[in-house]
């Protein structure tokens, strides 16, 4: 018998083998689920730190939106590389989206933008006053949303364009910028006063639109303090499975904090907990998850 | 044809391929479990191919040799494999010396075995076994020739002995 025909053969033998096709489609199924858990938690990470801000100001309690001095909300605002778009403070809560669209030659570009307060720029990129990162890449198309709560605190862009064009110093980018009036979907289900008893209570609430931002703001009333405030999600797909949305896993806090935008997509359920400390009568009184309109394109 | 009906209808094909290309039971389930996670997520794509299962088995193969270069793993010889009662599977192989080869099999380097399983288990010609690899067919007739040599010469010291 030739070589080859035994390699044939052991080959043959080898693959006699009943193979265990029940074992490898559930560990398969539960590969799959694991790494769909985690590109969702991925994606939601990237979408809080690709985060822009500047410009329009919502104050809260009146609900009408106000802009800082530059730019104008619904407006198109021309970068030159590495110049920093605008200074401005911002005196209360703040939400700004923002859309970022390169030259129409540009396509492909990205563009970091930072924002921090003056201090930070040049060179650091992470501001000291502000929560959460706000430096990101952003790459054409791109809608960031940030909702800020800041006070005294000098807010900047600066836009940095990376290109593999020779001509880039002559290019510039276009940052889109929108005002988002406060248009919460949801009837308010966590706006409401809690008590002792309520410690480490659990609120869910079922979004429905294709795409939004939700918010979670939370300040102490009464002299209270929130021991934890956890926001989670729970994908459709995965019933019973909670991802912590990074980055905001639990607060212990005693002066307000500033609020988070996410991003949300259909079907998923935001589940905020929260507890208080024993003594206090009540907290969190204006706890609240606002949903907010789709980014424009 | 959606990816649980592809999964319905070949799976055991795909899983024999991955014995015969990695030698090894439960790293073929290991690595079939890896590329079918992967092939999920892209099975829309993959389905407009021509051959979606021969994509597929070749996402095997890749998986396969970059989990190995990973791993920088030293092949086991034969005869660590023998002394160990690795290999030896069913005694009637074992009578006839199956066991042996296959543990020698698995001993070539991955590339060698890769080739030669594309050979001599998927009977593919060297033109497609090139294709597959996306290497030239002289480099897959030189992994085939070198594998097959290593063998003789194995086959024939052991029968010398």
């Amino acid at each position: 018998m030739t070589t080859e025909e035994q390699v044939r053969r052991a080959f043959a033998a080898k693959s006699e083998q009943i193979p265990d096709i029940a074992g490898v489609l559930s560990g398969y199924r539960r590969r799959a689920r694991r790494a769909t858990a985690l590109r969702r938690t991925a994606a939601a990470a990237a979408s809080v730190a690709a985060v822009v801000a500047l410009g329009a100001v919502l104050a809260p309690g009146d609900g009408a939106p106000r802009t800082l001095k530059s730019p104008t909300p619904h407006s198109s605002v021309w970068i030159p590389d590495g110049q920093v778009l605008d200074s401005s403070t911002a005196a209360s809560d703040g939400f700004a989206e923002w859309t970022w669209a390169s030259s129409p030659d540009g396509s492909g570009d990205t563009t970091t933008i930072t924002m921090g307060d003056r201090g930070d720029l040049p060179g650091k990129t992470t501001p000291t006053d502000l929560d959460g990162v706000r430096a990101g890449l952003l790459r054409d198309g791109d809608t960031c949303s940030l909702l800020w709560r800041a006070e005294s605190v000098q807010l900047i862009v600066e836009a940095r364009l990376r290109t593999g064009d020779p001509c880039a110093s002559a290019r510039r980018t276009a940052l889109s910028i929108r005002t988002v009036p406060p248009a919460p979907l949801i009837p308010d289900p966590l706006r409401e006063k809690w008590h002792p008893a309520d410690a480490l209570r659990t609120r869910s609430v079922q979004l429905s639109r294709e795409r939004c931002a939700a918010s979670v703001g939370y300040e102490k009333r009464g002299g209270a303090d929130i021991v934890a405030a956890v926001l989670t999600r729970t994908p459709p797909a995965l019933s019973g499975e909670h991802t912590t949305i990074q980055g905001h896993p639990a607060v212990v806090s005693r002066t307000p904090r500033p609020m988070i935008a996410i991003d949300l997509q259909n079907g998923w359920t935001l589940v905020v907990s929260g507890g208080n400390a024993t003594t206090v009568t009540r907290f969190a009184e204006n706890l609240h998850v606002a949903s907010l309109p789709a980014c424009a394109p | 044809m959606d990816f649980e009906e592809f999964l319905a209808v070949r799976l055991a094909a795909l899983l024999r391929f991955a014995v015969a290309v990695t030698g090894d039971q439960h790293r073929a389930d290991d690595v079939v479990q890896d590329v079918l996670v992967k092939a999920a997520r892209r099975w829309r794509r993959i389905q407009g191919m021509d051959a979606p299962e021969a994509y597929v088995k070749r996402m095997i193969v890749n998986q396969h040799l970059s989990w190995r270069r990973r791993r920088r793993e030293t092949p086991v010889s034969a005869e660590v494999l023998t002394a160990l009662g690795g290999g030896a599977g069913d005694p009637a192989a074992v009578h006839e010396g199956m066991a042996e080869l296959q543990a020698r099999i698995e001993g070539l380097p991955a590339r060698q075995r890769v080739a030669l399983a594309l050979r001599y288990y998927e009977d593919l010609s060297y033109p497609d076994i090139a294709r597959f690899l996306g290497c030239s067919e002289g480099t897959v007739r030189s992994h085939v020739s070198r594998a097959l040599a290593t063998l003789r010469v194995e086959l024939v010291e052991e029968g010398a002995r």
